[in-house]
């Protein structure tokens, strides 16, 4: 996985490039997978390893929601708290979000085979192995900067007839 | 009436719920039903003498020597006969390699150390103080409903 800066910083291009409407639902729906996933596996595993009588299953519970048959589900059930007359839109920025942060986890080389995309159909895994798992720590920086650039307001030029007046 | 309605909205929200929670159930049954990996080697030694096994970012818990040392993640105390130098307890590594019955150790072929992981969780730390600090600015409550500012 990369970090929660340089996924912000990308789905932030993303939506720069591609409209600007409902950012900030894109940018929450890019970091969840993360957030529901990642942060409950990493505390589960601490707890796992102070209280062995827990179960060992408990640690990959919420692992399908940073795939895409856990995050279909995820992303609807957020958008539910949304207004109706907003609800396809939200849920679509949520899903499109999660699908990017997605994309990026699966540049990286890891290990083990990479992501089970089509869990619970198939166990098959895949990863493009383009960078490393922590190549994100560097680009993190490159990344904060272009999002700036990208989203610096920018100043229209007064209308002629503002000019005139 | 569309799927994006009101219309059974708690109904829709459980069912969401429940399906996530089944996958949940379902992944880890897989995982650890897989008569792979260290878990499998432990319950048989003899029959998975030889196996590929792949450890990801764990934390080194013990250095027992050039040769030796111990790491910990979702599965505690895994032996590692591999190069040490260089890697220092607390340090992330990332181990692949195979199953040593007679001794029960995993014999590194290929180890990772994962050196700038501090700054990785920093960053994810960082992203999440931004995003808790950024959500009241981002999104409000009206008529009991999240709204998307501006």
């Amino acid at each position: 996985m990369a970090d929660l800066i340089t996924h912000a910083c990308v789905a932030a291009l993303f939506k720069a490039a591609t409209g600007r409407r409902r950012v900030r639902t894109f940018i929450a729906g890019t970091l969840l997978p993360d957030l529901m996933a990642r942060a409950p596996a990493m505390a589960l595993s601490r707890v796992n390893r102070a209280l062995p009588a827990l179960p060992d299953e408990l640690v990959y519970l919420f692992a399908p929601l940073h795939l895409p048959a856990g995050m279909l589900p995820a992303a609807f059930a957020i958008s539910l708290l949304f207004p109706a007359g907003q609800r396809r839109e939200t849920f679509g920025n949520l899903l499109g979000g999660m699908l990017l942060h997605l994309a990026v986890d699966l540049l990286q080389t890891h290990y083990t085979p990479g992501y089970r995309l089509l869990f619970p159909l198939s166990d098959a895994a895949f990863e493009l192995g383009l960078i490393g798992s922590e190549d994100s720590v560097r680009a993190a920086p490159v990344l904060v900067l272009l999002v700036i650039v990208a989203w610096w307001p920018r100043r229209t030029p007064p209308a002629q007839s503002d000019v005139n007046a | 009436m569309t799927v994006f309605s009101d219309r059974f909205r708690l109904r829709k929200a459980a069912a969401c719920v429940a399906v996530m929670v089944l996958l949940g159930l379902q992944y880890g049954r897989a995982v650890m039903g897989n008569d792979r990996g260290w878990r499998a080697c432990l319950a048989s030694p003899a029959s998975h003498d030889g196996d590929e096994v792949i450890f990801t970012t764990y934390t080194v818990t013990h250095i027992d020597g050039p040769d030796r040392f111990e790491i910990s993640g979702v599965v505690s105390g895994v032996p590692v006969e591999g190069d040490a130098s260089g890697i220092a307890l607390g340090d992330r590594v990332s181990v692949k390699g195979h199953f040593r019955a007679s001794d029960r150790v995993v014999v590194s072929a290929r180890q990772q150390v994962h050196t700038l992981w501090p700054w990785k969780v920093g960053l994810g730390l960082l992203g999440l103080a931004a995003a808790v600090l950024a959500a009241p600015l981002g999104f409000t409550i009206r008529d009991g409903r999240v709204v998307e500012r501006g």
